[in-house]
């Protein structure tokens, strides 16, 4: 009797000790597996001409034969840089190192890579007028007017895209927004949709998704736009102000991201005639990130 | 300015969140301010910082 007693607060115990070793720990991550909490998080800041900065302002490295720089992306614990080297070579650095991509260019143009984009082992490169898939060539064709937005280069699950304006002469002659995509070897663009009675615009920003999806962010004529799937969506300025410069959007969207589902629109526009302010638009509704 | 998710946060660099015109700019003043889900994380001075990385 007293042995069966012990053997079922043994037995009890070992089972208390099971679930607490189950349960607790989940309990104590509140992170999806894989995502650090914020106070492990590692954050680079890029400055143009290749210093790296932390948090605290400091210089954590400074990138060798750095001329220029555009963007930092990072995968895994790894990040990679695009920019122009000094030494006339195109590439990158990965983790504060210059890798030289081997292409031979049949161009004799200047590169300027102006974007990085990663997906697997592929490093894409936006280095004008091409896309370089690690050492392989892809045309932006008829890119001769083409300017290419700073960062306006996104990768989805192997599927590239690139942004930026190009000089059209019909019905006026003007800049308007663009989106190339791969196609048969080359990239070739397409021109995204502007209002009615509008002859103008830009695109600053590119985000791609799920691999056939991709949202630019720009303006059309003087509002800040975002083109999802190519659809136009010019969005509400919370302020309403117009500027005072005539030759300037009232707002702009320079950076897009999507999280869990929503689109997160980055810029600013106008709060007074000659003074603008960051804006988000989350979905499209705009919120000030501070006066 | 440039934007980055990390899982579900929102990351945001800014470096004009309440200025004048660029024309008025007083470089030396400024400083770029990073933000997470609209909560500044850091406000270091402007070096001309282009792009941004978390990870």
């Amino acid at each position: 009797m007293i042995k069966n007693i012990a053997m079922k607060k043994l037995f009890t115990t070992c089972l208390l000790v099971l679930c607490a070793t189950i349960v607790l720990p989940s309990c104590q991550h509140d992170e999806p597996e894989g995502i650090k909490p914020v106070e492990e998080r590692s954050i680079l800041l890029l400055s143009g001409i290749g210093e790296i900065y932390d948090v605290d302002g400091k210089v954590t490295t400074t990138l060798p034969s750095c001329q220029a720089v555009s963007q930092i992306i990072v995968d895994g614990n790894d990040y990679f840089v695009s920019g122009s080297s000094s030494k006339d070579r195109v590439g990158y650095w990965k983790n504060g190192k210059w890798n030289t991509l081997h292409i031979d260019f049949i161009d004799d143009v200047e590169h300027w890579t102006a974007g990085i984009g990663k997906w697997d082992y592929y490093i894409f490169l936006l280095d004008y007028p091409n896309v370089l898939k690690n050492s392989g060539i892809f045309r932006l064709k008829d890119s001769e007017n083409f300017i290419a937005a700073n960062h306006g280069i996104s990768v989805s699950e192997g599927k590239c895209y690139v942004v930026g304006s190009d000089l059209v002469e019909e019905p006026v002659e003007a800049r308007v927004p663009v989106v190339y995509h791969e196609h048969k070897g080359e990239y070739v663009s397409q021109r995204l949709i502007l209002p009615k009675g509008v002859t103008h615009g830009d695109a600053w920003s590119v985000y791609a998704y799920d691999r056939d999806h991709v949202i630019v962010g720009g303006n059309a004529g003087r509002e800040p736009a975002i083109w999802v799937d190519n659809v136009l969506h010019i969005l509400h300025r919370g302020f309403g102000v117009d500027n005072a410069f005539e030759d300037i959007p009232n707002g702009i969207v320079t950076a897009i991201v999507r999280i869990d589902g929503h689109t997160f629109a980055a810029g600013h526009e106008y709060y007074e005639p000659e003074k603008k302010i960051a804006t988000v638009w989350r979905d499209g509704v705009p919120e000030q990130v501070l006066r | 300015m440039d934007i980055q998710a990390y899982g579900s946060d929102l990351y945001l660099l800014t470096h004009e969140y309440s200025l004048v015109h660029a024309e008025d700019y007083d470089y030396e003043a400024l400083s770029s301010v990073l933000w997470m889900n609209g909560k500044v994380v850091c406000k270091i001075p402007y070096k001309g910082m282009v792009s941004f990385a978390v990870y």
